[in-house]
């Protein structure tokens, strides 16, 4: 369903873009950007079928003692960025920030916290409502992967986005 | 004779009594770090049992032997080295036990006196004492009263008498230490279950009380959801704790004697680490509404809550100091997680850490002469102490570090409440377990529970 009316969303962007790539320099279509982009002026490229591709992505990791995005993420982050634009008035989301067991449970539920604000941060950055974003830490619980080593570790750095049915 | 070998012995016995409770897996280790020298020699003589049954409900003895061990100030003697099994001070003769260098004696019995109701005595016995005035009085008349330090009966159901078999290792303690007990003490835990095999269910999180030896546990809250963070009210009668219920994390208040429980705060974001004041009116809880996290203190009753401390650094892991006016907490306000000291009247704040670049989850000990903190260590997250005395400013000034704990990843401590001992969480062989160690690093012992993975335990106050 919330795929569906993503699409749909797409091919309005479509149209609007290619309106915009031949008049490149000399913007003139106001009243079309406008009401595609209701007032925003983030630029956004076109993405068309990758989106859905991309938006298959729902967790992204993290370094140790890190809450900064990396880099390959981006993509990934902009393709949801666009779908909850695009559906500002159903889509909600909810960022669960996971650390790895090592250290303080408390501290841990801080750093969660770090990486999925990390991630809203990003998302608002991108034009998306922080009314839309719901950010919970779940610190060293729940890991995705038992275990004690690093390549647990590595599993569990992350934040995890939950799409949340209204 | 060849030398008991305690270390054994223990294992042995408690594996035994874990027996009835734990299934068949339970297994218990104890590692006596640097031996137990000084550890006073005991005979725990097992009760005189009279009732309907073979045997008695409880192994008073076991339980007692097992205690007294556990807090590495004595040396329980193998039921099998007993040079006897006295039912009276009179049959006993000890000359005989003082050359096996036995100090001391409990003896006791268990009557069932009618179905469910139970009459215990016991004594406490001073081997050397018992040894002079035995030789005072006439073989043929004998004193019932030689060498006796203490003797009391109770009356109690069947379901009490674990809690007494703590309360008398309690007076035992306090009688040959000087120093209160903490065996009829409760030990509060997060315990994760895991699904059943074949179950496409997710792990279950459990909020459990169990006996300070970490029997008897019972079921505060079961969800799907994580519960993390318990802290015992200052009466011991509340849990405070986190749930995750619905993806959002509250704070929560449940009353231990009829499981009613209360919302106290479901702010967005953090909702985290509730440490009861010494008054039980008010909470120091995290919250990160504001985008960071932040110290806050709720007022119970009204749920008003008052913010702490500000700025963007990490502020966490609220404890309160006896007074009620000042609060040790975690902060990354210098870049790494350290131990400061925040004053309630002036929001002034002292570090108290400087040895490492990791130090987490403070707590002050009862005497208020230690913390006990997470230290980050070469080998990995250890639990330590560090000496520290208080100015008349009531500033805590920190002294030398001992770490406590060696494996790779030890968490959460807390202490006994006559500071005698710290219950914290750690791993062995793969599995979350928690594990105690004595506040002169001594003696560490851990517990692993047959099924579950436990996590954050938390001693209560004494109950009695």
């Amino acid at each position: 369903m919330q795929m569906k009316s993503c699409l749909k969303g797409l091919s309005v962007m479509l149209v609007a873009f290619s309106m915009v790539a031949c008049t490149k320099g000399v913007i003139e279509e106001d009243d079309v950007l406008d009401e595609v982009y209701e007032g925003s002026l983030i630029e956004r490229p076109l993405m068309g079928a990758d989106q859905e591709r991309l938006m298959a992505t729902r967790i992204f990791y993290f370094d140790f003692d890190s809450s900064v995005i990396r880099p390959e993420d981006y993509a990934v982050l902009d393709a949801h960025a666009y779908y909850l634009i695009d559906n500002e008035e159903d889509a909600r989301v909810r960022l669960e920030g996971y650390t790895d067991e090592r250290g303080s449970p408390e501290y841990n539920m801080a750093l969660g916290e770090r990486r999925a604000q990390a991630v809203a941060d990003y998302l608002i950055a991108a034009g998306v409502e922080p009314e839309q974003i719901i950010v919970v830490s779940y610190g060293e619980e729940r890991p995705a992967v038992r275990g004690h080593d690093e390549s647990a570790y590595r599993m569990n750095r992350r934040v995890k986005l939950v799409y949340e049915t209204m | 004779m060849k030398k008991p070998s305690y270390p054994f012995y223990i294992v042995i016995l408690l594996t035994a009594l874990l027996g009835g409770y734990h299934t068949a897996h339970a297994s218990l280790t104890i590692e006596i770090t640097q031996g137990v020298d000084g550890a006073v020699p005991i005979a725990i003589v097992p009760f005189q049992w009279e009732g309907k049954d073979l045997l008695p409900p409880q192994s008073i003895s076991d339980i007692i032997a097992s205690n007294l061990y556990r807090s590495g100030r004595f040396s329980p003697l193998p039921e099998r080295q007993l040079p006897m099994r006295p039912g009276r001070v009179q049959d006993i003769n000890y000359a005989q036990w003082q050359r096996q260098g036995i100090e001391y004696i409990v003896m006791g019995s268990i009557t069932e006196r009618r179905r469910g109701r139970y009459t215990v005595s016991f004594q406490l016995l001073d081997v050397l004492r018992g040894e002079t005035e035995q030789r005072q009085t006439h073989a043929d008349n004998p004193d019932p009263l030689a060498g006796e330090i203490m003797a009391v009966q109770y009356t109690v159901r069947e379901a009490e008498l674990r809690t007494l078999a703590h309360q008398i290792s309690d007076r035992v303690y306090e009688a040959l230490t000087g120093e209160r007990g903490a065996f009829a003490t409760r030990i509060a835990y997060v315990a994760i279950v895991p699904p059943k095999p074949g179950s496409n269910g997710g792990e279950r999180y459990r909020l459990q009380v169990a006996d300070s030896d970490l029997h008897d546990p019972q079921v505060v809250l079961d969800s799907p959801f994580p519960i993390t963070s318990p802290a015992w009210s200052p009466d011991g009668t509340h849990l405070a704790y986190v749930s995750f219920e619905g993806h959002r994390s509250g704070i929560y208040v449940s009353n231990l004697k009829d499981s009613s429980r209360e919302l106290i705060t479901q702010y967005p974001r953090i909702n985290g680490a509730p440490a009861w004041s010494p008054d039980g009116k008010k909470l120091a809880v995290v919250l990160s509404k504001d985008g960071s996290p932040d110290i806050y203190v709720v007022d119970i009753k009204s749920k008003k809550i008052k913010k702490v401390t500000k700025g963007r650094a990490i502020d966490t892991e609220p404890s309160w100091l006896p007074d009620g006016r000042s609060l040790l907490i975690t902060s990354n306000r210098g870049g790494k997680p350290q131990i400061y000291q925040l004053s309630l009247d002036t929001g002034a704040l002292h570090r108290l850490t400087f040895v490492g670049n990791y130090n987490a989850r403070a707590s002050l000990s009862p005497r208020g002469d230690q913390i006990v903190f997470v230290h980050q260590t070469q080998k990995g997250f250890n639990i330590a102490v560090q000496d520290v005395t208080q100015g008349s400013d009531g500033v805590l000034t920190g002294r030398a570090v001992q770490t406590l704990t060696n494996a790779q990843f030890d968490e959460s401590p807390s202490f006994a409440p006559n500071g005698s001992m710290v219950v914290y969480a750690t791993w062995d062989n793969n599995r979350r377990v928690l594990g105690a160690v004595s506040v002169d690093g001594k003696v560490r012992l851990s517990l692993p529970a047959s099924g579950a993975e436990l996590k954050e335990p938390t001693w209560s106050p004494f109950l009695n």
